[in-house]
């Protein structure tokens, strides 16, 4: 089985313009690597039976089935679902950067595929696009249509406007009021104190949280050489920087961020995780399923 | 400090490209739109001071650079100190060895065109207004403004065959300098250093006065044969006779060399041969001539070229006469008086000595025409009457040869009557006779001959033949004591043991008079029964048949001819081609004229002649090389003068002269600063860290570790 990072790695989002295609490819793509049958739960309501794999959990085994007919079945359920999750994506301007691929083009295909895996699960699931607000809010639900509706928006967002992600967490720990899971996907280019006043008020609803702190290479890297002046995308502010000299500082800089992300998100029971936009996306859907079987 | 080449110096004008660059850069600075500005400004407030003084810092190093390269190309030299001198310029003065031995050829042709070209260049690099000498055995010291003419006149030099040593030129050279006012003075000696011509002392070369210079040339080669000598081993040569010459030949190498010898006769091949002089040792061959005519004859030795080809032929002059004629005047009726002579003069059997000898009486010796011989012997007798005694001084003063023999039974009175002084020409015999000593009976009263002249020519041929000859051993019984007429020039060549004159020599106008103090029987001695005895006599007749004088010199040794004053002409001449004729005028000193014709310069042979009364005399000089100037031995110049500078090759000269002249090149440390301030830069701007990976790695520390693969 191929992984999915060869079958459609981040590179190659920037030549597919229809998210549902991608969303589908890299779930199908990820899944079948994983598991030769995903699409059917473990619940209660019975739907039919599957020839036995070395590796299936041995409590659905027909032992029944195996002293009939001394074949080897295991039983399948349709899977309930009790989830209800947000896509939550920064789609500030600061997003509108990558080369070929864009962080804001990054994390919608993220959202694309963890909520086509969510829907395929019989997990409803949301969407909320924020900037300096929420911009677009879809309800969770759990159908191949409000997938469509989700990719639609999705497609149709443009970055823009500075990152307040601290209000939008607020707001929406006070509008959702069923205890559910947050996908969110940001730069986290706010005050660290806004973003974890926003995350501590999800953590206080109850709610489930998994952080995906998605950076350009050249961030996280910053391989420039030549004298520039760098722009900020969302202030505008200038600073001219010899990479060379800058380089150790803002590394260290950028890295010590991160790290104080990860430990106050630890703190908080938020699963973090800092997301290269050049790493495939299997990791983050392995962050998700991770998540999700936890939830049970 | 002053630059080689100025025009790079306007590459200073680079300096200006870095600092437009570096404005223009900041002014120009790419735009990038880029996310975390915010930790870019928070860096931005560590590191901007520091960032300042690194980009001053970089912008000097690219200036720093630039200008050491702009200066390292500008060949920037540092000029030594004029001193305190109280002049300018320079003056240098350059002893170029020409002796011979710097023909040396090789590969690459005679060292002597390697050393002229170092001479040129060293010559080519003063400026207008220095003064330079050049120093040659052939040239006289004088300092000059014009180097050019000195360079112009440097191309028309050839090697002299001349051996002539370094020390008097160096010594001249420091002299010329010493009085020459200059900031710089310089001393050069361009030599091969041979061991023989290095007759140098470090004072000689080193002084506080000038800078000295040694610049050995010299050749790969180690093979050198030279014609060492070449002598008569007859004592005359006549038609008659076969004459006998000696060739001895040198090989100065280490290693034994073939080469073929051959001898000429007035430029006819008569006798060649293939030699083998061991390594470092000599050969010595022999060959016997025959002349079929009579006159002045030049043997030639000669070997094929080899690496030095000056040493390679040697010329002896010889006259050749139809007969040697020998009168022997003695008491008609004791003839055995002259019997051993006359036997020795001419043996008249198997050896065929070449003398003619005739017999006359004291009384015919005015009878007979005495110029027809070359030597007359007066055996215990006296010239019979004042005719023959006339007759008999006349001959010997122009130019005849006598030979007294005193037999201790003459009359002491008698004879000094005879043969002492007259009123104009002085004695004839070269010593007076004051009576005898001795007697047959006693042996313990025989004496011996125990003191020689060996340096005279009659002693020296009885040396350095085939066989040496001593006298030694003979006794006399009887001898004739005589005291020698100094006053008038006599000398005495050989002593008996008790001191007394055995053998004395005066000359006597232009002729020679020796006298014997005993009598040649053996009633009175037994030499005549000795093996010396005839090569003795024939040695005698030898030297008193070659005419007086200088037979040969060396290169570089003066010609002279010396003549009593009273039968000198005004003037003689010298020929030595028919072109080259010179005619120089009489000096005299005392009772003798001499005429010098200066040193000889060239080899070959020489003529002389001049007018002796009646007649026209003539004697012909060869002019040999110094065989000796052919030895491979070198000196080291490092040990003759380890303070003076010494130079290999024509590079390393030219370093030299680079920083004695102009002074200390500093082209190099200017190009090594750039280089250096260079590498700082590139090193200060992180040139060397290429490529996004490198940059990319510090930047796995804020990405988190991978989680685990989740089960599905």
């Amino acid at each position: 089985m191929r992984a999915i990072s060869e079958i459609l790695p981040p590179q190659s989002l920037a030549r597919f313009a229809n998210l549902d295609l991608v969303a589908r490819w890299i779930v199908e793509g990820f899944i079948s690597g994983l598991h030769a049958s995903p699409y059917h739960g473990f619940s209660v309501e019975f739907a039919e039976y599957r020839t036995y794999t070395p590796g299936d959990d041995l409590r659905h085994f027909d032992w029944k089935a195996y002293a009939k007919s001394d074949r080897t079945y295991v039983r399948l359920y349709h899977s309930e679902t009790n989830l209800r999750a947000h896509v939550v994506l920064d789609c500030s301007a600061s997003m509108d950067f990558g080369n070929p691929v864009t962080k804001f083009r990054y994390g919608s295909a993220i959202a694309a595929a963890l909520s086509y895996l969510m829907i395929q699960q019989q997990d409803a699931v949301g969407l909320a696009l924020f900037a300096e607000e929420t911009v677009r809010y879809l309800p969770p639900k759990a159908t191949l249509r409000h997938f469509r509706d989700m990719v639609a928006q999705l497609e149709a967002a443009r970055p823009a406007a500075r990152t307040r992600i601290g209000k939008t967490l607020h707001y929406l720990a006070e509008t959702v009021r069923k205890r559910g899971l947050f996908v969110i996907v940001s730069d986290l280019y706010d005050e660290p104190e806004a973003i974890l006043s926003g995350l501590r008020h999800l953590r206080f609803r109850k709610h489930e949280v998994i952080l995906f702190h998605v950076l350009d290479h050249d961030e996280l890297a910053f391989p420039y050489r030549a004298l520039s002046e760098f722009k900020d995308l969302e202030t505008g502010s200038r600073v001219q920087v010899a990479p060379a000299v800058y380089r150790p500082e803002y590394l260290k800089a950028i890295g010590d961020f991160a790290t104080s992300m990860r430990r106050d998100c630890s703190n908080m029971l938020v699963d973090y995780t800092l997301v290269d936009t050049e790493v495939p996306f299997d990791k983050v859907l392995a962050e998700y399923l991770f998540k999700r079987q936890r939830l049970g | 400090m002053h630059f080689l080449h100025p025009a790079f110096l306007l590459g200073l004008a680079a300096l200006s490209v870095p600092i437009v660059i570096h404005m223009v850069f900041k002014m120009k600075a790419r735009v990038v739109p880029f996310p975390s500005v915010r930790f870019l400004q928070q860096v931005d407030r560590k590191v901007a001071k520091r960032q300042k003084i690194r980009e001053i810092l970089i912008l000097v190093l690219r200036c720093l650079a630039l200008a050491f390269l702009a200066l390292g190309l500008a060949g920037p030299v540092l000029k030594p100190s004029t001193g305190s001198l109280g002049s300018s310029g320079t003056a240098a003065a350059v002893v170029l060895d020409d002796s011979y031995s710097m023909g040396m050829l090789d590969a690459e042709g005679p060292i002597f065109a390697r050393a002229r070209g170092l001479t040129r260049s060293i010559l080519l690099t003063l400026q207008p207004g220095d003064a330079a000498c050049l120093l040659t055995s052939r040239r006289t010291p004088v300092m000059s403004r014009d180097a050019g003419g000195l360079a112009a006149e440097l191309e028309k030099m050839d090697v002299s065959p001349g051996a002539a040593t370094l020390g008097p030129l160096v010594k001249a050279a420091a002299d010329l300098l010493r009085r020459t006012p200059a900031a710089q003075r310089e001393l050069y000696v361009v030599s091969d250093f041979q061991q023989r011509a290095a007759d140098l002392q470090e004072a000689d070369l080193v002084s506080p006065d000038f800078s000295t210079i040694l610049v050995p040339v010299s050749s790969t080669r180690q093979d050198n044969l030279s014609v060492a000598a070449l002598e008569a081993l007859s004592p005359f040569a006549t038609t008659d006779a076969p004459f006998r010459v000696r060739v001895v030949l040198a090989n100065r190498g280490p290693g034994t060399v073939g080469r073929n010898l051959r001898i000429r006769v007035d430029d006819l091949a008569v006798a060649e041969q293939m030699l083998f002089p061991p390594a470092r040792g000599t050969l010595a061959v022999a060959a016997n001539l025959r002349f079929d005519r009579a006159g002045w004859k030049t043997v030639a030795a000669e070997l094929e070229n080899d690496s030095i080809p000056a040493d390679n032929r040697r010329l002896l002059p010889v006259q050749v006469r139809p007969q040697l004629g020998a009168l022997v005047c003695r008491e008609g009726t004791q003839s055995a008086r002259s019997y051993y002579l006359e036997k020795a003069l001419n043996p008249h059997g198997a050896v065929n000595t070449g003398v003619t000898v005739a017999t006359c009486g004291p009384a015919a010796l005015g009878e007979n025409d005495l110029s027809d011989f070359a030597v007359v012997f007066l055996v215990e007798c006296l010239p019979a009457s004042e005719a023959a005694g006339a007759a008999l001084r006349a001959y010997v003063a122009s130019g005849g040869s006598l030979v007294v023999v005193a037999g201790p039974g003459q009359d002491p009175k008698a004879f000094n009557e005879a043969l002492g002084a007259d009123d104009e020409t002085g004695p004839l015999s070269p010593a007076s006779f004051a009576g005898t000593s001795g007697t047959e009976q006693d042996p313990s009263s025989y004496q011996s001959i125990k003191e020689v002249d060996p340096r005279h020519p009659i002693f020296a041929r009885l040396r350095r033949g085939e066989t040496p000859i001593d006298l030694g051993s003979a006794a006399f019984y009887r001898i004739a004591r005589v005291e020698p007429a100094e006053r008038e020039g006599a000398r005495v060549l050989a002593r008996f043991g008790g001191g007394d004159p055995a053998l004395v020599e005066r000359p006597f106008g232009l002729g020679r008079v020796i006298l014997v103090a005993s009598a040649l029987h053996t009633d009175t001695t037994n030499l005549p029964h000795k093996p010396g005895f005839l090569p003795f006599m024939l040695s005698v007749v030898a030297y008193l048949a070659q005419p007086a004088g200088t037979a040969g010199v060396l290169v570089g040794e003066p010609l002279r001819l010396q003549i009593p004053r009273e039968r000198a002409p005004k003037s003689a001449r010298i020929f030595r081609s028919a072109s080259d004729v010179r005619e120089v005028a009489a000096e005299t000193s005392g009772n003798m004229a001499f005429f010098n014709f200066g040193p000889a310069e060239e080899t070959g042979t020489a003529t002389l002649e001049w007018s002796s009364a009646d007649r026209l005399e003539s004697r012909v000089v060869a002019v040999n090389v110094d065989p000796e100037e052919g030895s491979l031995e070198r000196a080291d110049p490092a040990k003759l003068a380890p303070a003076a500078h010494l130079v290999r090759d024509a590079r390393e000269l030219a370093a030299l002269l680079g920083k004695i002249r102009h002074g200390r090149n500093l082209s190099g440390w200017f190009l090594a600063l750039a280089l250096l301030t260079a590498l700082a830069e590139s090193v200060l701007s992180n040139r060397f860290a290429f490529g996004r990976a490198a940059a990319a790695a510090p930047a796995a520390s804020p990405a988190a570790p991978p989680a685990p693969p989740p089960a599905a």
